[in-house]
């Protein structure tokens, strides 16, 4: 369970991101990147000493600034489900079940790719 | 010829910006910077790096009093900036948890 693929599969989930300065930004996840640089929509803000607020319709908060984000718990399944999913997925299609593992960079490697590739293509007058 | 990268963070190219600057431009937009300095302007132009060009700047000063200053014509460096959000839209508000407790 990586951070950045938690964070990434917690868009459009509401989060509360406090920042080093002691800022909190109650929000929806619009997007994150890399640098978990984030944009969050219908935000309330709150002030380090915890005694004004703002409302906000949108807002980009650069990733080294933040100290924390608090995501919904049940993120988690989700996320395990997910990569359960891929992994599998992934093993079908290279058609080899419980086949050895050392492939390169294996259990996550074939997201998008293989699948799609094998499925579907040309299988309709074979013969 | 390099080998092709996996494919991290969904299916989307990531390699784009998160934030889309042209539907602020000529809007009013807040920015704080590292180190707490924070200013309004009319956002004119911007990069990739999210250096901004604004315009009739105003720095909002806190300490040791709230004040602001007019700075004008401006050019802000991006990676010192920490926070950005329209001005539009957003506003100062009474305590909107204590109804949730």
């Amino acid at each position: 369970m990586l951070p950045l693929s938690l964070l990434t599969a917690a868009q459009n989930k509401p989060m509360l991101v406090e920042l080093k300065n002691g800022e909190t930004f109650n929000g929806h996840l619009v997007n994150c990147d890399n640098f978990m640089n984030i944009t969050l929509r219908e935000v309330y803000q709150t002030s380090a000493d915890g005694d004004r607020f703002w409302k906000l319709k949108e807002c980009y908060i650069r990733g080294s600034t933040i100290k924390y984000l608090r995501v919904p718990d049940t993120l988690l399944d989700t996320v395990k489900e997910e990569q359960t999913r891929a992994r599998e997925a992934g093993r079908s299609a290279r058609g080899a079940g419980p086949g050895p593992r050392g492939r390169g960079s294996a259990p996550r490697g074939g997201r998008g790719g293989p699948r799609g590739g094998q499925r579907g293509r040309g299988r309709g007058r074979g013969g | 010829m390099l080998p092709p990268l996996p494919m991290r963070n969904s299916s989307k190219g990531k390699r784009e910006a998160i934030l889309d600057l042209s539907k602020y431009v000529n809007e009013r937009i807040r920015v704080k910077f590292t180190g707490g300095r924070e200013v309004t302007g009319i956002l004119k132009g911007y990069d990739q790096l999210l250096n901004l060009v604004l315009d009739e700047v105003e720095e909002e000063i806190n300490e040791p009093e709230p004040q602001t200053r007019k700075l004008d014509l401006v050019v802000l460096r991006g990676p010192t900036i920490t926070l950005l959000s329209p001005v539009d839209g957003s506003e100062e508000i009474a305590n909107p948890f204590v109804a949730q407790e």
